[in-house]
């Protein structure tokens, strides 16, 4: 049997979002074996991606799991980043009442906060618009929220998957799973197109599609939809002037739709809230663009679309349970991971507390004596101190490829070094930005895809723009 | 001075200002021309000009950031800081974004500028069975060349009437305004709308060439107005490359002339 099946892994965490793999970082610290599934062809290529950056000190009411997590991940954001090489800053966020209605709602709001272990401050209108100039004159007051950070939620997530693989772990890409082996009511393999997986403990960090998993599996019956949220990027010309993240007085579903700066320096007007069906629809819709921008402009009034940079939409995985870190109730060795908002903010202490559970389970291996800990950091033009420097490390920092990102032809290099290679055009923006910018390719889209030629050996017509399947041609010509 | 863009605009620029100022040209590519041919007459007319007049070039090097009285330049020389007392910046014209059009939709493989669309032409790429080209301007006619050999089905859309359209074409549709792509992983679909009627398209490639603007790409120097910087950025519809040159000429004439402190 262990000859078809292959060696077993104590692990297998299927999912490679930033709870997927977060989670497979800190079990492949220990002695333990990890194999992280994913069916997309990159890791970050669902709720991740598309989130807002925003790494939160206080979400949800004290004494719930998700405050909890949340409380035990925020004061660790600048170590964290520091070693997975992740761009973080702690800006702070304003929410703001515009009217006198709203007023009354800041009050409970700060008090919650701090009893849910964030620092907390009630400013009023003109305190609130010192810390924020661009604030509407509307502002009637604000509750200020001082240590609100600001993530990379993708750097964050490959920089989870690069030190699971750094530290051993095993991660398959365009890897779906189609079912389950089971005896006497254990999982014992995950099947996948390329075979089964044998594992001992399986986790559940599938999403969107977690529900899905969990019915192939035989656990619990768990409803997860595609909740979706749209996007306008705004260039860094309007970006570098928000000094803080501003929202609305929340609304029973959502935090409402914000206005927050983000680590390279554009900013975000987002999300909003839309229940769908279909996982696979990321798609804007004009009502729904135009709605975010009436929106946003009761907040910050000079937000333009003369900034508009792109638009974009996600979905994150709704579910009436809204944070899962626990194991299934019909599958002792499968674990349910799951968080249908906060899942980067408590992604740290998601991954602690999934080891835990796993030990009260039986778990028994002990930390790896010296694990990887530090990523490499790769230098970047547009954020480097002394730019001068550079090409006395890599030659190819002389090379600039993507103008208005300023990223060079030595950190798209460097991404192509790492155990969790970018495969496309995407891949490529989401590790450096390239493509990014303010004219979204139109100088260097084929410069960059002449560097995945160059690092995939794939001709130009091969080289995928986004998913698989998606090519930038449809053939050659002869 | 620094001139970035050794286009037409750049090169005419450069000429008129270099018997004021010292002037230094910089671009992106290692030859001059920009959108043109580096041995197109005009454009090896104007180069030989402005080496006569003591034209100093930095080319195959990336300007990226100006901060008043200094530019970071990227190239072969190394990562360089230059000293300079005024920015004139010539970066030409690109074709609006999805974003900017606007246009909305999932992100799909097959909606792309103009410019990518053309050099992935160039480099034997073919881009779609059935393209649609939006706009009808000098960007949509290249990329309508640039595919030419395709045998693709091309269908020019066009806003505004269709009387702009000169080049060649196999279905055009003219007074309807873009309003969003579909499809799954590759696009399949460009909605168009007019007067509340919809209208969609079906094609496995867009090309972005409408409503084009000048490109800015160098941080400090993206809107106007910009202390230290000029832009030299004619419509990309100006006429003849003459025409292109003289406008620029026009656009700096009073650049440098104050009395130097």
């Amino acid at each position: 049997m262990s000859e078809r099946y292959g060696p077993a892994y104590d692990v297998v965490v299927i999912g490679a979002g930033v709870l997927g793999t977060a989670v497979a970082a800190r079990l492949a610290t220990t002695t333990a074996s990890v194999c992280l599934l994913e069916e997309a062809d990159d890791v970050a290529e669902g709720s991740s991606k598309g989130n807002a950056g925003i790494a939160t000190t206080y979400y949800a009411p004290p004494g719930t799991l998700e405050a909890d997590l949340i409380a035990r991940s925020w004061p660790r954001w600048e170590d964290i980043c520091d070693r997975l090489d992740v761009p973080f800053s702690r800006p702070g966020a304003l929410t703001v009442a515009i009217t006198d209605d709203q007023l009354p709602k800041l009050e409970p709001i700060c008090a919650e906060a701090i009893a849910a272990g964030a620092r907390a401050e009630l400013l009023t209108g003109a305190q609130a618009r010192e810390l924020e100039p661009m604030l509407t004159p509307e502002c009637r007051g604000a509750v200020h929220l001082p240590d609100e950070g600001l993530i990379d939620p993708v750097r964050l997530t490959c920089g989870y998957a690069e030190l699971a693989a750094a530290n051993g772990a095993e991660i398959r890409l365009s890897c779906p799973v189609l079912g389950f082996d089971v005896a006497d009511g254990v999982l014992t393999a995950v099947q996948t197109p390329a075979g089964p997986v044998r594992a001992r403990w399986v986790i559940n960090a599938a999403g969107v599609a977690g529900g899905t998993v969990s019915a192939l599996a035989g656990g619990e019956e768990i409803r997860i939809w595609p909740r979706k949220g749209q996007y306008w990027v705004l260039d860094r010309a309007f970006g570098e002037r928000l000094h803080k993240m501003v929202l609305p007085v929340p609304m029973p579903q959502t935090r409402g739709v914000q206005v927050v700066p983000t680590t390279n320096g554009s900013a975000l007007l987002g999300p909003d809230a839309q229940e769908i069906t279909d996982p696979a629809d990321k798609g804007t819709d004009p009502a729904s663009l135009r709605a975010l921008l009436r929106l946003t402009e009761q907040l910050v009034p000079e937000v333009s679309l003369e900034y508009a940079i792109k638009t974009y939409a996600a979905n994150r995985a709704a579910a009436e349970e809204t944070v899962r870190v626990r194991p299934d109730a019909s599958r002792p060795n499968l674990f349910q991971v799951g968080n249908r908002s906060t899942g980067v903010s408590a992604s740290p202490g998601t991954a602690d507390l999934v080891l835990e559970l796993l030990r009260e389970a039986g778990f028994d291996h002990k930390e790896q004596p010296q694990p990887v800990r530090r990523l490499r950091k790769v230098r970047r033009l547009r954020h480097d101190p002394d730019p001068e420097s550079l090409p006395d490390e890599d030659p190819r920092y002389r090379q600039v490829v993507c103008v208005c990102e300023q990223v060079t032809a030595a950190e798209i290099a460097a991404q192509f070094e790492r155990h969790v290679p970018p495969r496309s055009i995407e891949g490529i923006r989401k590790r450096t930005q390239a493509t990014g910018g303010r004219c979204q390719g139109s100088v260097c889209m084929v410069g960059v895809a002449f560097l995945c030629s160059l690092h995939t050996g794939l001709g130009p017509a091969d080289i995928r723009h986004g998913s698989a399947g998606a090519t930038l041609g449809v053939g050659s010509e002869p | 001075m620094a001139v970035v863009g050794a286009g037409v605009a750049g090169l005419a620029a450069a000429e008129e200002l270099a018997p004021r100022r010292e002037v230094v040209v910089l671009d992106r590519l290692p030859v001059p021309g920009g959108v043109l041919p580096y041995d197109h007459p005009g454009v090896t007319r104007l180069a030989a000009r402005c080496t006569a007049a003591g034209v100093r070039w930095l080319l195959g090097t990336t300007a990226v950031r100006w901060e008043q009285g200094r530019l970071l330049a990227v190239g072969p020389q190394g990562v360089e800081w230059l000293d300079a007392s005024h920015l004139v910046f010539a970066g030409g014209s690109r074709p609006a974004t999805t974003a900017e059009l606007p246009v909305a939709g999932p992100r799909l493989a097959g909606v792309l500028p103009a410019p990518v669309a053309i050099h992935l032409a160039e480099a034997k790429v073919t881009l779609g069975r059935r393209v649609v080209i939006l706009g009808a301007g000098a960007w949509a006619e290249a990329a309508r060349e640039a595919i030419a050999g395709q045998r693709s089905h091309v269908t020019v859309v066009t806003r505004e009437s269709a009387d702009g359209v000169t080049f060649g074409h196999n279905a055009l549709i003219s007074g309807w305004t873009p309003v969003a792509v579909s499809g799954r992983g590759r696009v399949s679909g460009l909605t168009l709308e007019r007067a509340g009627q919809q209208l969609v398209l079906d094609c496995d490639a867009v090309i972005l060439a409408a409503s084009p603007r000048p490109l800015r790409n160098v941080d400090g120097a993206i809107f106007e107005p910009a202390a230290g910087v000029t832009y030299v950025q004619p419509a990309a519809d100006a006429g003849t490359w003459e025409q292109a040159a003289s406008a620029a000429r026009d656009m700096v004439s009073q650049v440098g002339t104050e009395v130097s402190r």
